[in-house]
């Protein structure tokens, strides 16, 4: 291997694993004020403070029900374990929900998850695939045969989310904007939401019941035909009204033929 | 749009630029201030779609703008990131920036990212790799790039040049221009104890396109780069040499962390301009 790329592999992983691996070796010299480790220190310290405030920006209802420490501590956690690979540090922390799941000391906030999930849910939407709205119209041209081969699909802003805890509440209160006690009642229970971005306008939906089972079915992929397999006898027989309300308010982005 | 043609080279941009932050968005499309152009980090609006992507085509629509790299790894020893450079292209066609550039460092390996600005040996073995990588960008995107020398706290045993001869020797043979950031080699000056002055001198002055001016922290022992505050009177100073030896070139200032209002920046563009002016006896 040629010289440079041995030396990037051990700088690499001395920064990214926090380690003094490289310290006592013989490829850095002192020749000013800074010794190697002061120069390592500061690209470790600065690698962190810049995945650190990524993250608290994009997380930052979680900052603050969490507190700046505990998430601090916890968000470091998820980095050491956490490679970036994407140049734009903005699409960095996806999956800091599935690892706040499973924390221990987070046990105390079953709901902060979840709260994760919405905020991350939120900031794909922000940055999601601009698209046209869909035009229903382009389904007349359809024979009666082709209908149950119709796979309707989601805009690419598009997630759902369910959650025992009434996360959207929690959202709300949460906002700088927001300017009473941020009280919410975990007894009021779980939420089914939808979080999706019409034009420029980044929203939170909550769901009905069939709503919630329609836009799933759809999310899976099914086609029109496959449908029954996940709704039941009422949603089915009020399928074509609830399509039409979805197809009406914009959650709809298009179809095509299985 | 029209097509790139390869190696053409057409600057249409003059004067003390701001970088663009996401904080001013909205001043800056209200007041439309009288700024030159806009230098804008071009991985932030590496996304598919929405707010960011807007606001830009919205500024660009009253303002040049160039784009400003952070995260292409020009000094990297695994491969360029295809997808990254496609996305790059498709975001030069489409904003057509008066200039793309990047750092002359390291930032990644095998994809996965440092989001730092890794420093590179000095050394002819680093040379040739850059210029190789450089004009493999070059190709690819159809025009010229400039590249950025970056402040670094690191001093590798195995270099056997000093830095600017390293950069001079990069930008002939790669046929690339360069962005001299007048801050980062007055920090480097102060670490790695050079002299800032020989450093401006050596430069080659027909590859200079662009300058960046920026605010560091003094640590005591040493200073870090960290554009969060007011440029300092030494760097100002220097400037001013480069402005006499190297010429008269757009000239950005960078400020990203603890973010000003955007008069504080005004202000700082101002100061610039009358540097400019006293040096080169124009009417402010
Ligand atoms: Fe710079």
């Amino acid at each position: 291997m040629p010289k440079l790329a041995v030396l990037q592999k051990k700088i690499f992983s001395s920064l990214t694993n926090n380690n003094d691996e490289l310290i006592d070796t013989n490829y850095f010299e002192k020749n000013g004020v800074l010794s190697a480790e002061m120069g390592l220190s500061i690209y470790k310290n600065s690698l962190i403070t810049t995945l650190l405030n990524s993250m608290r920006d994009t997380y930052d209802i979680c900052v603050r029900l969490t507190g700046d420490d505990f998430f601090n501590a916890m968000a470091k956690i998820y980095m050491a374990q956490t490679p970036s690979y994407n140049e734009n540090i903005d699409h960095y922390g996806e999956t800091f929900s599935e690892f706040i799941a499973d924390f221990p000391h987070a046990k105390e906030l079953p709901y902060l998850s979840d709260v994760a999930r919405l905020e991350w849910a939120w900031h794909k939407a922000l940055h999601a695939k601009n698209i046209e709205p869909f035009n229903p119209e382009t389904l007349i041209q359809l024979s009666e045969e082709d209908h149950p081969r119709i796979v309707f699909h989601l805009p690419p802003s598009m997630t759902l989310i369910a959650s025992d805890y009434p996360i959207n509440d929690i959202w709300r209160v949460n906002q700088k904007e927001y300017e009473e006690e941020p009280a919410v009642s975990l007894d009021k229970g779980g939420v089914k939401l939808l979080v999706w971005r019409q034009k420029m306008d980044t929203r939170i939906e909550i769901l009905e019941e069939n709503e919630w089972a329609l836009l799933c079915a759809l999310e899976q992929g099914l086609s029109m035909g496959e449908l029954d397999d996940a709704l039941d006898e009422t949603q089915m027989t009020e399928l074509s009204n609830l399509l039409a309300s979805c197809v009406k308010r914009g959650w709809i982005a298009g179809y095509v033929l299985a | 749009m029209k097509p790139m043609t390869a190696r053409t080279f057409s600057p249409n941009i003059k004067g003390t630029g701001l970088g663009l932050r996401a904080c001013h968005y909205a001043h800056i499309l209200k007041d439309l201030p009288d700024i030159p152009w806009f230098e804008v980090v071009t991985e932030n609006y590496m996304v598919s779609g929405g707010m960011v992507l807007e606001r830009l085509a919205q500024i660009r629509a009253h303002y040049p703008i160039v784009f400003h790299g952070v995260g292409l790894s020009i000094g990297g020893t695994t491969p360029l990131n295809a997808a990254y450079l496609s996305q790059l292209k498709g975001m030069v066609d489409r904003f057509e920036p008066a200039y793309v550039s990047d750092h002359l460092c390291w930032t990644s390996l095998d994809g996965q990212q440092s989001h730092e600005l890794l420093p590179l040996p000095y050394t002819g073995e680093a040379i040739g790799h850059v210029v190789k990588r450089i004009r493999q960008v070059q190709d690819f995107l159809g025009q010229q790039i400039l590249i950025e020398n970056i402040s670094n706290y690191l001093t590798y045993v195995d270099s056997t040049l000093p830095e600017w001869e390293f950069l001079n020797a990069i930008a002939e043979q790669a046929d690339c221009f360069i962005l001299l950031d007048i801050n980062n080699i007055y920090v480097n000056a102060y670490n790695h104890r050079f002299n800032a002055m020989q450093y401006l001198h050596a430069i080659n002055p027909e590859r200079v396109k662009q300058y960046h001016l920026a605010g560091f922290l003094d640590c005591g022992t040493h200073l870090i780069d960290t554009h969060g505050a007011k440029i300092s009177k030494p760097v100002l100073q220097l400037y001013e040499t480069a402005l006499q030896q190297i010429g008269n070139h757009p000239t950005c200032i960078e400020w990203d962390n603890n973010i000003p209002e955007f008069s504080i920046l005004l202000r700082e563009q101002q100061k610039i301009n009358s540097v400019v002016a006293s040096v080169f006896c124009e009417a402010i």
